[in-house]
């Protein structure tokens, strides 16, 4: 797939490690599938820290143009443009003030899909992770993998928003 | 060690089981190489299913060059070209490959699967058309993962987990003896003595060793009877080749701690902990073949049970499925998804178990070696989230959906699935 990658780093974005690797593995893989099966020849993505870079190059590499059409990935501010595919991030409750002060770009009024990320319960269930317990931490790892992200609104991280042509 | 009696299985039974199963990775194949979804004890990728440059290829590459030797038929050779084709294209300038971290997939720096790959490479040298090529490539990999893994001032690996430190340390060990290249051995013998470092001396653990380090010298109290068994064929090997007898022994404490958590029906729990509790389920199925060839590494016949239970566990499409209990009592989507990465253990297994003359073809030129695939649709019951639902899987696609409603859908070929439902789509 032919990507182009602009870079906005946002003040305030967490290192990609722990809870963060994860809900990026779900964020990137949710794009790249949706943009694949849609027919998305090629993808403009603006990226909020450059760490991001590497596994959105990866994943372009590895996913085949499958049509003609464009894709517009806004997961930092930019101005909106025109795309067949359009993907905007917000920030939700999780996030810090700062974060949550992005204001979103939102290309029509309903989404056609959205994904909670980080969810407030999977942080809950994190808590657990921490007991010297191995036994304790294995099962609070499982919980937290159970309620990591979900389609249905709920208190969370990063939502990520799918939305048709803009 | 091994008190149970292990009558060979029967030729036709192992010929046709490998047959199934090498039609049903052939329908993994994709621009790149083998694709497919991944379900682990740690995490899982059920919507990437674009190639994996993983471990997967240990067991695919030295299965096909077995297979090439017992049989002598040119696709099996051609097959191998292929898969050590993908790794080779798939390498990036810096030694690394792409897609290297399997239940993490898609990722870089897998760990130990880039240096597992690479321990295919090596070991299938033989059925190889470029082996110079090979050579150079298995070298950059090897340098690319002792520069980002090797700590000079503490001369100790960074990832301290010692099954990782042991496959890495077969891939330099193997390297050192295929190049001549001396100087591998000595971050070979550092791996290994790193890994034994958390080896338990004594007390009912005595064997085992520690899935982890937090420390330098501590061990974090979890012992999976499935990744000790990774552990041995690296330590055999470095008694070889280093002469260092202790590595032998280790490997043999190793099994006798596996021995002592088999069950009668031939699985392992998944851990063990050091205070005595322990996770009985999921347990493996596919994986075992590994923890198979862990005793043929000792030189130990495999348990009957554990083979028996493998062989029975086969699906009709030709795959193996996962594990057993990810979910309870009733079978679920991630247990029988079967998952190349740990279906490569299975076909290596096969492929070791496979006679050698009874199989040769009998003076009769394109007589296929083995018999001819017998696949079909894999139809199952699952459960997911208390609602029955059908995995189906066949060449073409792989499915799971309740009376209602299309819960996961991959389309092989497709590097990407077409539904992954959240309650399915649990990392």
């Amino acid at each position: 797939m032919e990507l182009e990658v602009q870079l906005n780093p946002l003040p305030g974005f967490p290192a990609l490690e722990g809870a963060h690797e994860l809900a990026w593995s779900y964020l990137l893989d949710a794009l790249f599938a949706d943009a694949y099966h849609a027919g998305v020849g090629r993808l403009e993505v603006v990226l909020p820290h450059p760490d991001l870079r590497e596994g959105v190059g990866l994943r372009a590499r590895l996913t085949p143009s499958s049509g003609d059409k464009t894709g517009l990935a806004l997961l930092a501010p930019a101005p909106s443009g025109k795309a067949d595919r359009v993907y905007t991030l917000e920030f939700g409750l999780l996030a810090p003030a700062r974060l949550r002060r992005t204001k979103p770009t939102r290309p029509g009024k309903e989404p056609e899909g959205s994904l909670y990320v980080y969810t407030l319960r999977a942080k809950l269930a994190g808590l657990g992770m921490r007991s010297p317990n191995p036994a304790w931490a294995d099962r609070a790892w499982r919980a937290v993998r159970q309620h990591f992200a979900s389609t249905q609104s709920t208190p969370s991280f990063y939502r990520l928003l799918t939305w048709g042509a803009s | 060690m091994n008190p149970t009696l292990t009558r060979p299985q029967p030729q036709e039974r192992i010929a046709q089981a490998i047959a199934n199963l090498e039609a049903w990775l052939e329908t993994l194949r994709q621009p790149g190489g083998y694709g497919g979804p991944v379900c682990h004890w740690w995490q899982n990728r059920l919507r990437y299913t674009g190639p994996g440059h993983d471990w997967r290829y240990e067991g695919i590459l030295i299965g096909y060059l077995i297979l090439w030797q017992k049989t002598g038929e040119a696709r099996y050779r051609q097959r191998l070209n292929q898969a050590a084709g993908d790794l080779l294209d798939g390498q990036l300038p810096d030694g690394g490959y792409s897609a290297s971290r399997f239940e993490l997939n898609p990722g870089r720096l897998g760990t130990p699967h880039e240096a597992a790959a690479t321990l295919g490479l090596l070991l299938s040298l033989p059925g190889l058309d470029n082996p110079e090529r090979v050579l150079a490539s298995a070298r950059r990999n090897l340098d690319y993962l002792i520069a980002q893994l090797y700590l000079p001032g503490e001369n100790a690996y960074r990832d301290r987990v010692p099954n990782k430190l042991a496959t890495l340390a077969q891939a330099l060990l193997t390297y050192a003896e295929g190049s001549g290249q001396k100087r591998y051995l000595d971050y070979a013998k550092v791996a290994l003595e790193q890994a034994l470092g958390y080896q338990v001396r004594q007390g009912p653990l005595a064997g085992a060793i520690h899935q982890y380090g937090p420390t330098a010298t501590r061990g974090d109290g979890r012992f999976f009877p499935y990744y000790q068994s990774r552990c041995i064929p690296p330590l055999v090997e470095g008694a070889r080749v280093l002469g260092e007898p202790r590595y032998l022994e280790a490997a043999r404490q190793i099994l006798g701690f596996i021995e002592r958590t088999r069950e009668p029906d031939g699985g392992w729990p998944m851990i063990l902990y050091q205070g005595g509790g322990r996770v009985e389920r999921p347990r493996w199925i596919a994986a075992n073949a590994d923890v198979l060839l862990a005793y043929r590494a000792l030189g130990e016949p495999p348990p009957e049970a554990a083979l028996h239970r493998l062989l029975e566990a086969q699906l009709k499409s030709g795959g193996f499925p996962t594990a057993e209990g990810f979910g309870g009592d009733q079978p679920t989507p991630h247990d029988l998804i079967p998952v190349a990465g740990w279906n490569d253990k299975v076909f290596r297994l096969l492929a070791e178990l496979l006679p050698k003359p009874a199989l040769k073809p009998q003076g009769r030129p394109g007589t296929p070696a083995l018999p001819a695939p017998q696949v079909g649709l894999t139809e199952v019951q699952v459960r997911v989230a208390d609602t029955p639902a059908w995995l189906c899987e066949n060449h073409q696609a792989l499915v799971i959906q309740t009376r209602s409603e299309v819960l996961y859908a991959w389309r092989k070929g497709e590097p990407w699935a077409r539904v992954v439902h959240p309650l399915l789509d649990v990392r």
